[in-house]
């Protein structure tokens, strides 16, 4: 091979693949720098991260049962305590279960849901906004009037009477705070998606030639989609309360299957013998909402730029 | 080839229905476009101007649409062709420029990808992306945009205003349309700017053949640009003639006065004469001439009827009954 002649084969998709991805990492690196000049949204991020590990590594991180215990270790008070044990860190709850463990555990029903219903609301509620933004017409006009609707009633509400209707279990829990999840998503993209359609590079895409369903997927949602993507994250804590409040009153994920908000319910009874078996996973709801918010927030600053402006 | 125009407009009207009655934004235009010719349309604001060139993409939006008339487009009218076969003339048969350069782009992609676009759309260079991207970088050189390598991957706003245009005029020349209709795309540049880019529009017609329709009010710039004017007013075309015959020897009383209002730097300090009054509601034209209520030669026939077409020279007609051989047949 000669100096002068770097033998670089142009495949097409090869080709386009590999400056898209250099593109992504260029992105990703200068989010990176913005996350490191914001140590509290950084730690936010950590945590969130360090959840998500906590729940995909369960299995292999813990050593107790999840769902059987011993009860004559019941009530076993957390290490640091006169009588703890460090074989218990957090404590054991009502059944001898090792309350650390089932927290650990619980992480994933919270993500799950929370990630599940945020991922079905803004797929729903984006594809919906954005044909009625574009299309307006009819299609808005019914869209909106149902959004209002749904938007009459209080989310706890509203979920408690869907979950009431449709009985408890990990998929109706999805699908009732999804059903109303959509809304916030739709009105946000139908708002911005009529803003954007007015504007000439739509004309323009038009006058290229473009199809309708083309414009909307590839110039107009491109826009849009920082927003949805800020406002997934802030509602992704909001979905996880949700969660643990349905747990809370029994209509969402049953015992045994570690839940935060059935922990938090389960330990209510013994809360002057054994605080910690409420109190922990209060926390750990507390920690992790409170993560998710902090960083979302910190998304938000890093990717509008209207933000950064000022 | 010459007897037969590459774009002929007959009769074409476009309405929009207000509360305030029906508007009737383009009346009866027709005009015709041959191979490569470069045709100027003046006319002050809301003239329907730019409508003219939207109803002949077929992109005037709701509650507007178009109401009568043909778009002869070698020989096809486009108003009977379905959407799909008009979406195929767009963009590929006819290209469109449009005045604000910044907000035509896409904010959200890289300007060289949006080229690429309009190549990808018309199945131009097989969607092989080695091959778009080498078309891309040709035609950002041909526009003049420098280090066009570099550039592809710039989003619109690192680029300055004539070059956002530039890159504009890049997207609508990707596949080499027979017809580029340019609204107003010098508005919003500066006066050097705005010689450069009307500079490469005159290239790109020289080296390519490309029939360009110049859209905007300076008449001046029509004037050096153009080979023949059409000049409208209230959605009616009032004169049309070669550049020379429309700025030697207007006819129109409108033509006129406009050729008056164009500031000029001389060493005698003249007052620009506005034309007195303003363009009537276009809701409610009146029935006569459109222009008779600000007209000094204002007869009282004028107001009564539709004045017709006069043809006093040889490609040259107008819409006036006060023309020099002023002999209505």
């Amino acid at each position: 091979m000669t100096a002068h002649a770097p033998t670089r084969v142009a495949r097409g998709w090869d080709y386009s693949f590999r400056i898209r991805l250099r593109l992504w990492w260029r992105a990703l690196a200068e989010l990176g720098y913005e996350l490191w000049q914001r140590p509290v949204v950084l730690l936010g991020g950590i945590v969130v991260a360090a959840f998500i590990l906590a729940a995909v590594f369960a299995a292999q991180i813990t050593i107790h049962d999840p769902t059987r215990g011993t009860l004559l270790l019941r009530f076993e008070p957390p290490a640091w305590e006169a009588e703890g044990n460090w074989k218990y860190p957090l404590g054991t709850d009502d059944q001898g279960r090792d309350l650390l463990t089932r927290i650990i555990y619980g992480t994933r029903v919270s993500l799950a849901v929370g990630l599940l219903s945020v991922a079905i609301s803004v797929i729903v509620g984006t594809a919906l906004g954005a044909f009625a933004g574009y299309y307006r017409g009819w299609l808005d006009e019914i869209l909106s009037r149902f959004a209002d609707l749904l938007l009459a009633f209080p989310f706890l509400i509203f979920a408690i009477g869907v979950m009431a209707f449709l009985g408890p279990g990990f998929v109706n829990l999805v699908m009732a705070l999804a059903f109303k999840g959509w809304v916030e998503f739709f009105r946000l993209v139908r708002g911005e998606v009529l803003g954007e359609r007015t504007k000439e590079y739509v004309d323009g895409a038009r006058v290229a030639g473009q199809s309708n369903l083309a414009i909307i997927v590839s110039e107009i949602l491109p826009n849009v989609i920082q927003s949805v993507f800020v406002l997934g994250t802030l509602r992704l804590g909001y979905m996880i309360i949700m969660e643990a409040s349905l747990s809370f009153l029994g209509l969402g994920i049953q015992p045994p299957t570690p839940a935060w908000g059935s922990m938090v319910a389960s330990g209510r009874d013994y809360l002057l013998v054994a605080w910690w078996v409420s109190t922990f996973p209060g926390l750990a709801i507390l920690l992790l909402v409170v993560a998710i918010n902090i960083f979302g927030e910190g998304l938000r600053d890093i990717l509008d730029p209207r933000l950064k402006i000022e | 080839m010459t007897n037969t125009p590459l774009l002929e407009l007959k009769n074409l009207t476009t309405v929009f229905p207000t509360r305030r009655g029906l508007v009737r934004a383009v009346a009866d235009v027709s005009l015709s476009l041959a191979q490569g010719e470069l045709l100027g349309i003046v006319g002050e604001s809301g003239c329907g101007k730019s409508v003219t060139m939207l109803s002949i993409l077929r992109l005037i939006s709701t509650p507007g649409r178009i109401a009568a008339g043909q778009a002869l487009f070698q020989g096809r009218d486009l108003l009977k062709l379905s959407d799909g076969a008009m979406r195929q003339i767009r963009g590929k048969d006819i290209a469109m420029v449009f005045q604000d350069p910044l907000s035509t782009l896409n904010p959200a992609f890289p300007v060289g990808e949006q080229i690429r676009e309009s190549l990808r759309i018309h199945h131009i260079a097989q969607n092989h992306f080695a091959r778009e991207k080498e078309r891309v970088i040709e035609l950002m050189s041909e526009v003049g945009i420098s280090s066009p390598t570099d550039r592809f991957h710039e989003y619109p706003h690192q680029f300055s205003g004539g070059m956002q245009q530039r890159a504009l005029i890049a997207i609508a020349l990707a596949c080499e349309p027979k017809i580029l209709l340019a609204d107003e795309p010098t508005t919003s540049l500066d006066v050097t700017i705005q010689a450069q880019i009307m500079d490469l529009m005159r290239r790109i017609n020289e080296a390519r053949g490309t029939a360009i329709v110049l859209v905007t009010h300076n008449l001046d710039l029509a004037a050096e640009f153009c080979q023949r004017i059409a000049v409208m007013y209230a959605g009616r075309l009032v004169e049309i003639g070669t550049t020379d015959q429309v700025i030697e020897t207007p006819q129109h009383p409108y033509t006129r006065g406009l050729l008056t209002c164009i500031p000029r730097i001389s060493a005698q300090r003249t007052r620009i004469e506005p034309i007195p009054g303003n363009v009537p509601d276009l809701a409610n034209v009146p029935p006569g001439c459109a222009f008779a209520e600000r007209c000094s030669e204002m007869q009282p026939i004028c107001q009564n009827d539709l004045i017709p077409f006069f043809e006093i020279a040889p490609g040259h007609l107008v819409r006036c009954l006060r023309h020099s051989s002023a002999t209505p047949d």
